[in-house]
């Protein structure tokens, strides 16, 4: 139950900023980590895993790792996308600015005429 | 007939180089005009110059709403007073597009808009009918605006609204993109007839029925991804 909601939560907010082009994951690298980390741990403690699990509400450890994996995948995606979208958007602005710099003129026209 | 020079031509091409020296040299007795060559591996820039154009190259393809930005910014930065943004393929007509510089001037109108459906169209299959008025209802769904027609390339723009508009979808989402930037704007707009002709050859480098879902997905996610 608790997951649930914060899992629908993260969604959802995750959504909103994406579409106000707001979304910048500076903790993901961090998450990512600090994930791995917990994933070496339970390896070795599988019984932990499975305690933690109940403790927020759902029956097998394996399942939360599945639930958790499937966040941080997604944050991940989204992240690389808005990533980008901002470089694609430099790529244009610096395209353009060569563009116009280097423009050709007919004969017998030059800038500003 | 003198040719203004304070009146651009701004046309996004795209491996045009078959046609786009004739449509060029169509526009150039009336008005200059600047070809943004969009990354093409055929000879589009060097027809142009040839047909007239001042040609601006982006050195790797970045769609038709980059191009326009970046032939609008030219056009802007040698001086325009008004300009056309006008398709490469030579589906439409110059002197309509003059029509509609003059009717821009004469009225002090920020945008004159082509619509095909005010006009005449020639040869326009059944599928493209549908898919634009399934864009029409969407952009008044979206911006309120009145329109006949969506997705029309030939617009005349005053200096003050191109320098108030700014294309950031590269893609073709641009024209539904610059039409919500007018409304946003509050820009002082109106519509007029205009023929578009589909040839073979414009059909064949046309928008697919299919590239309506990816400008969908650019206006909803926004950009490039």
């Amino acid at each position: 139950m608790i997951v649930s909601v914060v899992a629908t939560g993260l969604f959802g907010s995750v959504l909103f900023l994406a579409a106000v082009r707001k979304f910048t994951f500076l903790g993901l690298k961090l998450a990512v980590m600090l994930f791995a980390a917990a994933g070496v741990y339970f390896v070795w403690n599988p019984d932990q895993m499975t305690r933690l699990a109940q403790m927020v509400g759902i029956g097998r450890g394996a399942d939360l790792v599945t639930y958790a994996t499937t966040l941080i995948l997604f944050l991940t995606v989204v992240a690389a996308i808005m990533r980008e979208r901002r470089s694609n958007e430099v790529l244009t602005q610096l395209v353009r600015r060569l563009a116009i710099q280097q423009a050709r003129f007919p004969e017998g026209e030059d800038g500003r005429g | 007939m003198s040719r203004d020079e304070s009146l651009w031509f701004v046309i996004a091409a795209y491996n045009e180089g078959p046609i786009i020296a004739e449509v060029v040299r169509g526009v150039t007795p009336h008005a200059r005009v600047v070809v943004v060559d969009d990354g093409s591996s055929d000879d589009t820039g060097d027809q142009a110059l040839a047909g007239g154009a001042c040609v601006a190259t982006h050195l790797v393809n970045r769609g038709q709403g980059a191009a326009l930005q970046t032939g609008i910014d030219f056009a802007l930065a040698q001086g325009a007073s008004h300009l056309v943004t006008f398709d490469a393929d030579g589906q439409h007509d110059v002197a309509e597009a003059l029509q509609m510089v003059s009717v821009c001037r004469s009225e002090g109108r920020d945008a004159v808009l082509g619509s095909r459906f005010l006009g005449t169209t020639v040869n326009m299959p059944a599928l493209r009918w549908l898919v634009i008025k399934a864009a029409v209802i969407f952009t008044r769904l979206t911006t309120g605006l009145k329109l006949t027609d969506a997705h029309n390339g030939l617009r005349v723009l005053s200096r003050d609204a191109a320098r108030k508009l700014r294309i950031r979808q590269d893609r073709m989402a641009h024209a539904s993109e610059i039409l919500s930037q007018i409304a946003r704007l509050r820009l002082n707009w109106r519509e007029h007839p205009v023929t578009i002709t589909y040839s073979e050859y414009s059909l064949a480098k046309g928008q697919k029925l299919s590239n309506s879902v990816r400008i969908l997905e650019d206006i909803l996610f926004g950009g490039r991804s």
